[in-house]
């Protein structure tokens, strides 16, 4: 099981999703899946005001495996000029 | 210039790092450039928009019946003529928001917002007999309280903006429909560290709407076609972005509007929407004619995006040895008429670059009566940065410590947890102040009159998706094909980086900006994105066609890939033989046919930029009228790809930085209306008004990067403010928190 942690500064964004918790994804898209199930809304935030990041690294290609092991970071995602 | 820049080991990058000239400049020098506002078309018409005169009122109903019957007019439009839209959250860029806010953005339909908010449009045959309709439209207003003043939007006695809009964030009892996003974190523990502080600095720090300055002013023409296919031409930061939110807008796909990019005369995050295409488009459809709209001065000060206004209250704490223990920050950034998205980087912004073991960071974003805010180069980050760095310079004050080696002590390093958690990857904060100590400006002895400022700042950059071309002529010419919009030279990076990669010399590659329908979409240039971004995609592709160039000289020679090698611009094969791309090229008929690929991306790996700036600053104590004569901007830059164009993006930020901390100001009075709606009262800095500015470009090195690039346009309008405060604060003894720093407020600062 993944363990995905919503940062505090999103937490607003997700009243219904514990700050914490353990999902079954094999990929960050099963992961993105998985949420919008739970709570369904989550993966339009996901595409738009949201980024991953997995085990430190923030993820550009949502195919990505994730392990056992994995820490995935729910994280703002930043606007540029 | 002092160039403490990394030079490209012997014998491994021959193109990169090398300032050739700008295959964009003589047509901007000879003034041939085709900017927004100069494209025409057979057939054109003018278009001109009518605004409103108040902040905030009911549309009761609009009148264009004696606009419509005057001769040489082709159409009018209104509001009721755009698709009532359902809720819908779309990428603008990097940003993004509800389409109905975008929608109403470009024309108004119940209510107006904002002074300058578009209420009608019309088309005819000259600009003349345009504005001349203008005049003839009646628009029955029923005008409301307005609330320009972001604290005061958020008392529940405040005029609504959006009645009806709900706070993103916001916890039991804590929404106002004014405030559109709320934002808070917590570490450590905050209320303890105060407790056993040895210095403490607290202050209220304000900063007014400023205006991205860029002097090419919104412009669009479309052509609607009967058959339902249009073109736009227009410059921006994306034109795909405008394909994206025009076609959203008005309801149609994506494919049946094609847009071409034009020269742009600066943008800086202001053209990453879109204002004026939808409306030409109803125009150009009711017409059935090519239509233009550009805008005035005074309508790109009213009706485009500047950056937000903030209030932010700082207390920081540290130890006797300066290192910072605590941070208390409030912010609250005034996006005016519709929601924006900057709190989060304004967050991720504030204290970023030091470590704090105990924060309490709190922001949200409120809704006033002025011009929906857009992104400024690092959008977010400059407002609350001027009070963190102006609070720390307070505290080494205190504490009777040096700012720099506070800083240092302080500074984050590669592993270190962002504030969204995630750990920095190679960055260069401590090597970029480590080079601003050691430049000779830091340590130069001051004049009378002169103080001395100092100021760190960061912006996070982007990767993102783009598309890239990398073609062969028959002649073996290079031909680069981006989507990507140049503002800052990123057609020379383009070249340079597939040049080094196919190792052919920068002259004969040629790189071409696409329009929507002759390239694979890629993201606004913003973010400082293009060059890493794209250009991982330009490398990319230029691979692929060493690897076709290869297998091309495999077939001539009846060899295996294996034997063939690439160096110099040429195949390399068995018994010393060899064949230019030249050579290749001029056999690719025969051999395959046509040699080009396309790679698209979404580049990941990016690291922020961080940036040291020190500033003297002299007073003149009779006036209060203060001089920046003397300014060096440190920035780690990745690696410079085109060093002058690096430098150039260094000393731009730093000279707007400069015009946010002591000129620019938007200015409203009791009515809600913009006073300064033009260049002559919206004083921004110009050649005449600051030293050379001085750069020194750090260069640690992006592994995620072939070359190693870094993005560089953002960082460096983030410490100007702060650095220009502090530097006021040395030579007068006062410390001002309220921007812009006018001759004024130093006076009278200096009465006290």
């Amino acid at each position: 099981l993944a363990r995905v942690v919503v940062t505090s500064g999103l937490r607003g964004d997700f009243p219904a999703v514990p700050g914490e918790f353990e999902i079954d994804a094999r990929t960050v898209f099963e992961l993105v899946s998985r949420l919008d199930e739970r709570w369904p809304g989550v993966a339009e935030l996901l595409g738009t005001h949201v980024s991953v990041a997995v085990d430190g690294e923030l993820v550009a290609d949502w195919s990505q495996s994730l392990e056992r092991s994995s820490e995935v970071l729910l994280v703002p995602h930043i606007a540029g000029g | 210039m002092n160039d403490m820049s990394a030079k490209p080991e012997p014998g491994t990058l021959r193109v990169v790092g090398t300032r050739p000239v700008r295959p964009d400049g003589v047509d901007k020098v000879t003034g041939k450039a085709v900017y927004g506002p100069d494209f025409t078309v057979a057939g054109l018409l003018e278009g001109a928009v009518l605004r409103s005169p108040h902040p905030h009122a009911k549309i009761r109903s609009i009148d264009t019946r004696r606009a419509e019957a005057l001769a040489g007019v082709k159409a009018v439009v209104t509001g009721a003529d755009f698709p009532d839209l359902e809720s819908l959250i779309v990428s603008a860029g990097e940003s993004s928001g509800d389409i109905i806010h975008v929608s109403r953005t470009c024309m108004a339909h119940e209510k107006v917002l904002y002074e300058g908010h578009a209420v009608a449009a019309v088309a005819a045959t000259t600009a003349a007999v345009a504005r001349e309709a203008l005049a003839l439209i009646t628009v029955d207003y029923e005008v409301l309280p307005h609330v320009i003043d972001p604290e005061r939007a958020m008392r529940p006695d405040a005029p609504l903006l959006h009645p009806e809009l709900k706070t993103r964030g916001a916890g039991e009892g804590d929404a106002h429909p004014n405030v559109s996003h709320k934002i808070a974190i917590e570490r450590g523990d905050v209320d303890a560290a105060f407790a056993e502080a040895a210095g403490i600095a607290e202050g209220r720090y304000v900063t007014e709407f400023v205006h991205q300055g860029y002097i090419e002013p919104h412009a669009a023409v479309a052509m609607w076609q009967a058959d339902g296919q249009a073109q736009i031409w227009a410059s921006s930061q994306g034109h795909f972005s405008i394909r994206s939110l025009t076609a959203a807008v008005l309801g149609v796909p994506m494919g049946d509007i094609r847009v071409h990019p034009l020269e742009i005369g600066g943008g800086f995050g202001g053209k990453t929407g879109i204002y004026l295409e939808p409306v030409a488009m109803l125009l150009s459809r009711k017409a059935g004619r090519p239509v233009r709209l550009t805008m005035s001065r005074d309508e790109v000060f009213k009706a485009t995006g500047p950056a937000p206004g903030s209030v932010v209250k700082v207390r920081l704490a540290a130890g006797a040895d300066g290192t910072l223990t605590a941070a208390e920050i409030d912010f609250i950034y005034d996006a005016g008429a519709y929601p924006g998205m900057t709190v989060h980087s304004g967050l991720t912004c504030s204290i970023g670059h030091y470590n704090v073991a105990n924060a309490r960071i709190s922001g949200c974003e409120v809704l006033t009566n002025r011009p929906a805010s857009k992104a400024y180069r690092a959008p977010g980050a400059p407002q609350v940065n001027f009070a963190v760095e102006s609070a720390i310079d307070e505290l080494v004050r205190k504490l009777n410590l040096d700012p720099l080696e506070v800083r240092l002590k302080n500074a984050v390093r590669p592993g270190d947890p962002q504030v969204n958690g995630v750990p920095y990857g190679a960055i260069g904060y401590v090597e970029c102040l480590e080079a601003a100590r050691a430049h000779p400006h830091w340590t130069a002895p001051l004049e009378e009159g002169v103080g001395r400022g100092l100021a760190g700042g960061f912006w996070g950059n982007y990767g993102g998706p783009s598309t890239a071309a990398v073609s062969l002529a028959e002649d073996g010419t290079v031909l680069v094909t981006t989507g990507s919009p140049d503002i800052g030279g990123s057609r020379a990076a383009m070249a340079m980086m597939a040049a080094e990669a196919l190792e052919v010399p920068y002259d004969s590659v040629r790189v071409t900006i696409a329009d929507t329908s002759s390239i694979g979409y890629s993201m606004v240039t913003g973010g400082s994105r293009t060059t890493f971004a794209t250009g991982k995609a330009v490398i990319e592709a230029a691979g692929k066609v060493i690897a076709e160039l290869k297998a091309r000289a495999t077939k001539i020679w009846s060899c295996d890939i294996g034997a063939v090698t690439w160096r110099d611009g040429a195949a390399h094969g068995p018994d010393g033989q060899s064949l230019s791309i030249k050579q290749i090229a001029g056999k690719a008929a025969f051999s395959g046919g046509p040699i080009s690929a396309s790679v698209g991306l979404n580049a990941a790996g990016y690291l922020p930029g961080f940036a040291v700036h020190i500033c003297d600053l002299k007073v003149d104590p009779e006036t209060g009228h203060s001089r920046v004569v003397r300014y060096t901007a440190v920035q780690d830059v990745g690696r410079a790809i085109h060093p002058t164009y690096v430098e150039g993006q260094m000393q731009g930020g730093a000279v707007q930085g400069i015009g946010w901390a002591l000129n620019e100001a938007y200015s409203y009075n009791a009515d809600g209306l913009l006073e300064n709606a033009g260049f002559l009262d919206y004083r921004i800095p110009v050649a005449s008004d600051l030293p050379m500015i001085d750069t020194v470009m750090v260069e640690v090195p992006n592994p995620d990067h072939p070359y190693g690039v870094k993005g560089v346009g953002e960082a460096p309008i983030v410490p100007p403010l702060a650095a220009v405060a502090n530097a006021v604060r040395d030579v007068t003894g006062r410390r001002l928190t309220t921007l812009p720093l006018t001759p004024d407020r130093i006076w009278a600062a200096m009465q006290n």
